[in-house]
Parts: C-alpha cells; sequence; structure tokens
C-alpha cells in the first residue's frame, strides 16, 4: 500500500507521567490524523479504566498521515505496554517497529523504570531517540537531563527535541526526527506472507481481531491465511488500519501496520508473537514465539453466592478478549462456587477483578495470589498444584518443587546493597552483579517465583525509590521446603485461607493472618479460637473473645419501626455473610486477610 | 363494644438539648409552642373523627421533648381537646414526662387536674458531673423537689429514667442512683444504656476521641448493679429496660410490646393501629403547613405490616419482656411452630444459657440473654 521508503514504524517509550499518551494526541493532532475538535484527552487509552488510573495498559496503534519536505510519509504509532506483568506482549510490539522515541520529563530526568523497555528496545535492535518533554515547567533543566540521558543510557542527544506535548511546543521536530532517523521498514511485497501478530482485540461484530506489522508480501479480503504455531487456518473478511478508529483498505503491505479481521472466534486463537502466512504458499516462522503462560492465579468468588452464573458470563466475556486470562470452576467451603483464575502477574490480576467489579457489577473475594507448584508424589506422579487445596496430604508428598525466575535487576549502585538485601529476604540466589555505566548496576538473581509475586516488586521500588527496574524470565524449577499453612476457625479449617508457604516463612505468616483476623471476625455469641496450621501442628493461636453485650436502649412507639429498619438491614448484611461451620465472616474479613500488605 | 385505643402525645420543644439526644425536638419561644399546641388540637379533632367510633381511649402518654416546658395553660388546653373528641375511660392511666427542673406547683396542680396520674421523670445519674457533660441542666436537689411537689398532691405513681455507659460515670455513680430511687421508694425505674446515635454531639465527642465510652465490661457491671440492686428491693424486671414495684407496671409501655393499637399525635409521632404502622412528618415548618393549608394530618410514612414482618416484630418485642414468647400465641397467630422452625438455633442458646423454656411454653431471656438480645433477636429472625 505505501511505498516502505516512506514508512516509519515506531513506538512512544516513557515513563508513567513524563508525557507519552499526551504526545501521542499531540503528534495526532500535528498530523491532522484527529481534528483537534474531536480530541478528548489521551484519545488512545481505549478503557476507562487505563484513563482514570493515568496508567496506559495498551494504546491503540495509530496510522497517520504527514507531508514532510513534499513527500507524503506513513507513520505508524504502535504502543508497548509499560509493565513488568506485560514484558513480553512489550517485546512483540518492539519486534514490530524499527524506532522508539523516548519520552523523558525535563525536570525529573531518567526514571529507572523507563530503562528495562528501553534495554528491551535496544536487544531489538530498534533506534532510539530521545524527546525532552515538559520544557515550559519552571523546573525543567533540559540540559542537565540531556547530560544525564547520555551518561545513563548513552544516547546521542544533540538532535534530541525540546518539546512540551501539552502545551504543543515543537511538535514538528519531533515528526522531523521520526522520518529522519528511524530507518525505513525492509521487506518484500513479493515474497511469502509473514505477518507478525503483536496484539489482538475483541468486536462486538467482527469478532477477534489481529493487529499486525507486515514483514514480508501481503494480504487482503480472501486470502487464506495460516497461523503457523496454532496451525489454524481463516479466510480473510477485510484487513484496514487504524487512524485511530479501524479503517478499511484494499490491502496490507510489507511494511504496513494493521488489522487482519477473519472471523475469528476468541482471541484465544490468536497468540501474540505468532506469525500469519499464507496457506499453500508458507513462509518460515518469525523469530521470538513464546507461548505465554499464567505465572499468578488465584480464586475469584462473588460475594453472594447467587452471582456464580453472571461471574461465569463475565469471565467469558473478558476471555474474548484477553487471551492471557485462563481459569477453571473451583468450590471451596467457605465461599462456595468460584474460579480458580491464571493471570500473567498481579497487575493483570487487578485489572481483571477490577473489570469485572466495574464492568459487570459484580462484588467479588478474590484468594491470596498462588504460583504453579510441582508436586511429586510418592508413587512417582507429579501434579501441578496452584490451589493450596489441592495439595496432597504431606505423607504422599516426596518433594515439592517451585517456579524459579532469572531476574535481572537494574538500579544506580548506591541502592544495589538494600535491593541484594530484598533478595535475600526473598530466598534469592545471587548470580552476578555488572556495572553497566558508572551510575547503573545489573544485578542477577536466581529469585523464588512465588516471593515475586508476593510484594517484590512495591519493595523494591520503595527501597529504591523507584530507581530500580526489574525483567525476568523463568528459568525452570527447584526443590523447595514447601508447606501448606492452615488458618482453623473454631477448630475448622477454612479452606479460603490456605497458603502454600515455604517453612520458614510460615510462622511470621501464620501469625500475622491470625492476628489479622482476630481484628476482622466480629465477636459472636461464642468464643472463636483462631489458629495457624501446618498440618496438625498448630503454629499460632488467637481467640476472639464472645460477644458479651449488646446496647440496651428502650423500645416504644417509635423505636419499633427504627429497630425494624435496623434488624433489615443487618439481615441484609448477613446474606453477604461466609458461614464456616459455626462461625460467620463477612466478605470484608476475608478480603482485609488476602489482602497483600 | 369498641376497641381500646391508646393515644400518644408528642412535644417537640426542651429548655435545652442534651448532647446524647437525638429526639425530635428543640428549644423554641412560647409563642412558638402556643401555636403548634393549636395545630395539635386540630390534629386530635382530625383524628378524633376517624377513630372514635371505633376506639376508646384506655392510656394517654405526653412525651417529648418535654412536655413540662410548654406554657402554663397548654397542657389542660390538649386535653380538654381530646377529653372533648375522644371517649377516654375512667380507668386510663395517663402518663406525663417531667424535666426536673421545668415544673412549678402550679404546673403540677395543672396536669393532675387535667387527669394526668402517672409522672415520669428524667433524673440520668445522681453525679453532679455526669449531669453537666450530658448537657443536663438539673441538680438531683431539682428531681428530688419535683417528687416531693408530686406526692404532695396525692399521686404515687412515678417513673424514673436512669442511664447507663456514659463517658466518665462510674460505677460508683450508678450503684448511688438506683439506691437514692430505692430510697425515695420511686415504684417505677427504666433503665437503658447509651447508644451513641448519628448526628449528635456526643458522637463527635466520641469519634474525635474526646469522650470515651465505659469499657464493656463496667457497662456490663452497671446493668447488674441495677438488676441486683432492684431486685432485692422488691422491683420486677417486666422488661429488659424497665423495673416495677407490684402494682407500678407501665400499661401504655405495654401496649407497644403487645403490639396492641396506638394513635401518635404531633410532629414524628407514630403509630401502629390495625396492622398498619405509621408516622406524622419530622420537620415541624411541614406538620405547620400541611395542617394549616390543607387540613390533614402530615403522615410522612405508613406500611402495612407483612405476615413475615409481624413474626419479627413478635419475638424482636415479646423477648424483651420478662413474660417472654409465648409459643402458644405464635401458633394461634401465624399457624407454624416458633420451636419447630428454629430448632437449632434455640437449642444452641438454651445450650448456651441465652435462653430458657418455661414449663407453659414460653421462650424467656436470660441475664446473659438480655444482654447479647439484639445478636438473638437478629439470629432468631435469619
Amino acid at each position: 500500500m505505501s511505498k516502505l521508503e516512506n514508512t516509519r514504524n515506531f513506538s512512544i517509550i516513557a515513563h508513567i507521567d513524563h508525557g507519552k499518551s499526551t504526545l501521542a494526541d499531540r503528534l495526532m493532532e500535528a498530523t491532522g490524523t484527529v481534528a483537534k475538535r474531536d480530541m478528548k484527552d489521551q484519545i488512545l487509552d481505549s478503557m476507562d479504566l487505563e484513563r482514570e488510573r493515568g496508567i496506559t495498559i495498551k494504546l491503540t496503534p495509530v496510522t497517520m498521515k504527514y507531508t514532510y519536505k513534499g513527500t507524503e510519509y506513513t507513520l505508524n504509532l504502535i504502543d508497548t505496554p509499560g509493565h513488568v506483568d506485560f514484558t513480553y506482549e512489550v517485546s512483540r510490539s518492539l519486534a514490530a517497529c524499527e524506532g522508539a522515541v523516548l519520552v523523558v520529563d525535563a525536570s525529573q530526568g531518567v526514571e529507572a523504570q523507563t530503562l528495562a523497555n528501553v534495554y528491551l528496545a535496544l536487544e531489538n535492535d530498534l533506534f532510539i531517540f530521545p524527546v525532552i518533554n515538559k520544557i515550559d515547567l519552571p523546573s525543567a533543566r533540559p540540559d542537565e537531563v540531556k547530560t544525564e540521558i547520555e551518561d545513563i543510557i548513552g544516547l546521542d542527544t544533540s538532535y534530541a527535541p525540546l518539546i512540551s506535548a501539552k502545551e504543543g511546543i515543537n511538535i514538528e521536530d519531533v515528526l522531523k526526527v521520526i522520518i529522519e532517523k528511524i530507518p525505513a521498514p525492509k521487506g518484500d511485497e513479493n515474497a511469502p506472507l509473514q505477518a507478525l501478530i503483536f496484539d489482538s482485540y475483541y468486536d462486538n461484530y467482527k469478532g477477534a481481531i489481529c493487529l499486525v506489522r507486515i514483514i514480508n508480501g501481503k494480504v487482503k479480503a480472501g486470502t487464506k491465511i495460516k497461523m503457523i504455531q496454532s496451525g489454524k487456518v481463516y479466510d480473510v473478511v477485510d484487513v484496514g488500519i487504524f487512524t485511530p478508529k479501524t479503517t478499511e483498505t484494499s490491502e496490507l503491505c510489507a511494511g504496513d501496520v494493521g488489522y487482519i479481521s477473519a472471523s475469528i472466534k476468541t482471541v484465544s486463537d490468536i497468540r501474540v508473537g505468532d506469525t500469519i502466512t499464507e496457506q499453500g504458499n508458507e513462509a518460515e516462522p518469525l523469530p521470538g514465539y513464546k507461548q505465554v503462560m499464567p505465572v499468578v492465579y488465584s480464586g475469584i468468588f462473588p460475594v453472594e453466592g447467587d452471582k456464580y452464573s453472571l461471574l461465569k458470563d463475565a469471565l467469558e466475556k473478558l476471555k474474548l478478549s484477553d487471551a492471557s486470562l485462563v481459569y477453571t470452576p473451583e468450590t471451596s467451603t467457605a465461599l462456595g462456587y468460584g474460579f480458580r483464575c491464571g493471570f500473567l502477574g498481579l497487575l493483570h490480576m487487578d485489572i481483571i477483578t477490577e473489570r469485572l467489579e466495574r464492568e459487570f457489577n459484580l462484588d467479588l473475594i478474590t484468594t491470596a495470589p498462588s504460583v504453579s507448584y510441582r508436586v511429586y508424589k510418592t508413587n512417582g506422579e507429579m501434579l501441578e498444584i496452584s490451589n493450596p487445596s489441592n495439595l496432597p496430604n504431606p505423607t504422599e508428598i516426596d518433594r515439592i518443587e517451585e517456579p524459579i525466575l532469572k531476574a535481572n535487576l537494574y538500579s544506580p549502585p548506591e541502592y544495589a546493597g538494600a535491593i541484594m538485601d530484598l533478595c535475600t529476604q526473598k530466598r534469592g540466589i545471587f548470580e552476578n552483579l555488572t556495572y553497566l555505566e558508572e551510575k547503573r548496576v545489573k544485578i542477577v538473581y536466581d529469585l523464588p517465583l512465588g516471593e515475586v509475586v508476593y510484594d517484590f516488586f512495591d519493595k523494591l521500588k520503595s527501597i529504591s525509590h523507584g530507581y530500580a527496574s526489574l525483567d525476568y524470565e523463568q528459568s525452570g524449577y527447584k526443590p523447595s521446603d514447601m508447606v501448606k499453612l492452615d488458618i482453623l476457625l473454631n477448630g475448622e479449617v477454612c479452606d479460603a485461607l490456605s497458603l502454600i508457604v515455604h517453612r520458614e516463612k510460615a510462622y511470621e505468616r501464620g501469625r500475622s493472618i491470625a492476628e489479622k483476623l482476630k481484628e476482622v471476625v466480629p465477636r459472636q455469641l461464642f468464643e472463636i479460637p483462631i489458629q495457624a496450621a501446618i498440618g496438625n501442628k498448630i503454629i499460632a493461636r488467637e481467640t476472639v473473645k464472645a460477644l458479651r453485650k449488646d446496647v440496651i436502649a428502650k423500645c416504644y412507639g417509635g423505636d419499633i419501626s427504627r429497630k425494624r429498619k435496623l434488624l433489615e438491614k443487618q439481615k441484609e448484611g448477613k446474606k453477604k455473610m461466609r458461614k464456616l461451620g459455626s462461625v460467620e465472616l463477612p466478605s470484608e474479613a476475608f478480603m482485609s486477610i488476602l489482602k497483600i500488605d | 363494644m369498641k376497641k381500646e385505643l391508646s393515644l400518644y402525645v408528642h412535644i417537640p420543644y426542651c429548655n435545652s438539648k442534651c448532647e446524647y439526644c437525638n429526639f425530635v425536638s428543640t428549644v423554641s419561644t412560647d409563642s412558638e409552642k402556643l401555636k403548634y399546641v393549636e395545630l395539635l388540637k386540630r390534629e386530635i379533632v382530625l383524628r378524633a373523627n376517624e377513630y372514635n367510633k371505633l376506639y376508646t381511649i384506655s392510656t394517654i402518654y405526653i412525651g417529648g421533648g418535654t412536655p413540662s416546658c410548654l406554657p402554663l395553660g397548654s397542657i389542660k388546653d390538649i386535653f380538654q381537646t381530646i377529653y372533648k373528641y375522644f371517649t377516654v375511660k375512667n380507668s386510663a392511666e395517663i402518663t406525663m414526662e417531667l424535666n426536673p427542673n421545668s415544673v412549678t406547683e402550679e404546673k403540677i396542680t395543672e396536669y393532675i387536674n387535667s387527669g394526668v396520674n402517672r409522672f415520669s421523670i428524667g433524673l440520668q445519674c445522681v453525679d453532679q458531673h455526669v449531669l453537666l457533660s450530658m448537657g443536663r441542666t438539673h441538680t438531683v436537689d431539682d428531681f428530688d423537689n419535683t417528687i416531693s411537689l408530686i406526692r404532695s398532691q396525692g399521686i404515687s405513681n412515678i417513673s424514673a429514667d436512669i442511664m447507663l455507659g456514659y463517658p466518665g460515670q462510674k460505677l460508683k455513680a450508678v450503684q448511688e442512683t438506683i439506691d437514692h430511687l430505692v430510697s425515695l421508694n420511686i415504684p417505677h425505674i427504666s433503665s437503658y444504656m447509651l447508644s451513641v446515635e448519628s448526628g449528635t454531639p456526643l458522637q463527635l465527642m466520641v469519634d474525635k476521641g474526646v469522650k470515651y465510652l465505659p469499657k464493656e465490661n463496667d457497662t456490663i457491671k452497671m446493668y447488674q448493679t441495677v438488676l441486683k440492686t432492684l431486685t432485692n428491693a422488691g422491683y420486677n424486671r417486666y422488661e429488659i429496660s424497665n423495673f416495677a414495684k407490684p402494682g407500678f407496671i407501665c400499661k401504655h409501655n405495654k401496649v407497644y410490646w403487645n403490639r396492641s393499637d396506638y394513635l401518635g399525635l404531633g410532629v414524628a409521632a407514630h403509630s401502629y393501629v390495625a396492622g398498619v404502622r405509621f408516622a406524622n412528618t419530622e420537620d415541624i415548618k411541614a406538620y405547620f403547613d400541611c395542617i394549616i393549608g390543607k387540613n390533614k394530618v402530615p403522615v410522612a410514612e405508613a406500611n402495612k405490616i407483612s405476615k413475615e414482618e409481624m413474626k419479627e416484630e413478635f419475638v424482636m418485642l415479646s423477648l424483651r419482656t420478662a413474660d417472654g414468647l409465648d409459643t402458644t400465641a405464635y401458633q394461634k397467630e401465624f399457624g407454624e411452630s416458633f420451636l419447630a422452625k428454629n430448632k437449632d438455633k434455640l437449642a444452641n442458646f438454651i445450650k448456651g444459657g441465652f435462653l430458657v423454656i418455661d414449663s407453659q411454653g414460653r421462650v424467656k431471656a436470660t441475664d446473659s440473654g438480655f444482654l447479647v438480645l439484639n445478636k438473638l433477636i437478629l439470629e432468631l429472625c435469619s
């Protein structure tokens, strides 16, 4: 469609708040892609959740036309989600580009979190150039920030545009550098089709849609396409680009970024990183494909038991647009019917539960996140267990292996000590420490995934004042002294509160859960013992004393209606209680226990 | 034969506002009060037109607010209207609430001449610090003088209200309060625990940590002290918060707990007649406007009590009384067995020492059951 030499494919890398979405808005305005009057802030942030949280999970891609020195260029902006949960998706998006714009705040300077994505971009051989944003602020110090960029990242800043995305200052400079510096895509439109899937989404009318970068060949309506990894074959219904709304085109050629719609039922049939080729004229798969696997698992239950089927419908609908979400039905004695769900990480888990609550109006209880352990039984059988309740009896267990990560931590040297302490606390095994530059070290640890998903990321951010960043990949399994920690209320195990933890951490966790439960379990007519136990061994105990008194109030004429209304309210509250043997627990009690500190 | 009906008359005025009170009452001028009395009289006429054919009045209760803060002559005026338009039994129990510092001999004479034969007086506590802290403006002497005034005019049916668990109140103060009432031979005592109501100055102070509620154990001890002292002195706890010497049980109160019919007159007054609970508006201005403008009683809400709600009220109210819940009456009224329906729960509560069942099939709260009665009722109703 467009000539290769007049196409530029790029992404924007920015620290949170450094102005990625705003810059994208201004670029669309400057190229006339979106008229000023149609502009709403952060137009590409399609989910309300993203716009409200100010975090961009993923932007819609957009194709912009811009005439520079008499030639019309096609500029494709592809976004990268900015969180470690989505590292793989980021790498696929970057693989679809030739260049990246690094946005740096003129007063904040280089921020640690940006760096992981910069390194990812460098790994993908992208041309990166910096843009200094927010130069209109009184605290702006563009020269110092430039030096920082050169020192820390080693990028040439001599041609870095100084802009204010908010005020629309020097936006044309950015376009100029994109066109002059970012290499044009290479590719052969006459070669067999190779299209890289870098994302997908679900459309209510057209079904699941592939977001692709065409590397070689071309594709149009009627092409019989084959997904190389999944082996599935489809007839293309239509192809097109994002302007930013979907706009049908006659074809997509090598170098183009756009969508392929082919009556695909769910996004689960589309695997990010897979290569689309033409059935009968097949090309080699593109490198870098990985099957995305859930990392964290958690039980999700409706607060009101009768909402189970609503939750089921909601998950089915979310699954249509989020292939990385997996779930299977689960039953808990304490929480009733619900689902065991797998997520890419804690942020992903947060996003899914928040979307379930917000878009489907559900009240949910989520159990503590857990990773998947390999449990080897004495009879030679191996089980993958992510639900503590499914852990076999200790006598049947030969050993438990836990998933291990190879974690790369990037940080200014002054925080290295604290980071290493944290890693040790989290049962990490030190591998290596190297100076990348004078002001940047890379620390490599083998860390148990179960510790990383718990609260590692937040702790890392807080001890390094936000400067340290983390990327990781799973590097296998390792035998570990894992035990099942049970919580007993009134002598009965509350399955929803069970955890798989390392023996060394079991005492501390058991004690803190028991203490917290004591605060939130409402007093009942009988005393309730709270115990934490490993097998038959009680490791912590608290007691909720019996309720001994209500307020004895008078009850005359008008009090009767008041008292009845109060009774109705209390009865409503009781409906939301979860009964565990003889103990009633409000949903909030569950949630406050399960909340990660 | 006509059915019996009780009347409640609400006087929404006080000389000052206590800091724990969330009742509908204000501090106001005499002319405002007189205007209210005029409208109240019009409501009495309107209501009498509706009810007088079917009902005779068996008890009357003038409450508030502080009814005794009305100007001289107003109470007489109200009663004359009641007597003119309703049929009041000769034996009717007629109670009026008093504040210890708002009465004079002249007023007491007016009330008694109007037919009042029972007085209910708010004492709350004999500890002057506690009284001040509550925002009450009377002294213990004021209370004693009021008792003398009433007795000198031949009325012995007197009740005193006391409060337990107020911030700063000690067990000793409760003991002294009870001892004082026993020594004065006050034949009826209402004793209830402080409940911190939303929107009151007290709530603000408790929330801000300026005032502390007594410890749970201390409040329990206060209730136990009251119970023990009064029982030893010959009083019966005929309801969870009411104690009386033989012959002094309040008939009007029993109307509420037996779910008999009562009609509330005046702003914010509640009624229960023929299975419907209804209430007048709480807004004095709306009350004025509706009666003046439309010649109608401003009813703010009315609910026909369903059978299920009726069962709950039966449980909720009867368990408050010493007589307890009459399972035979329950069976007769609702056509189902209370015992069978709540078998497991009752077994549990009896085992826990909260309830007993007597030989006549009455379910009664024990001493420790009364202390957690709200919880027991919630469990039995859900």
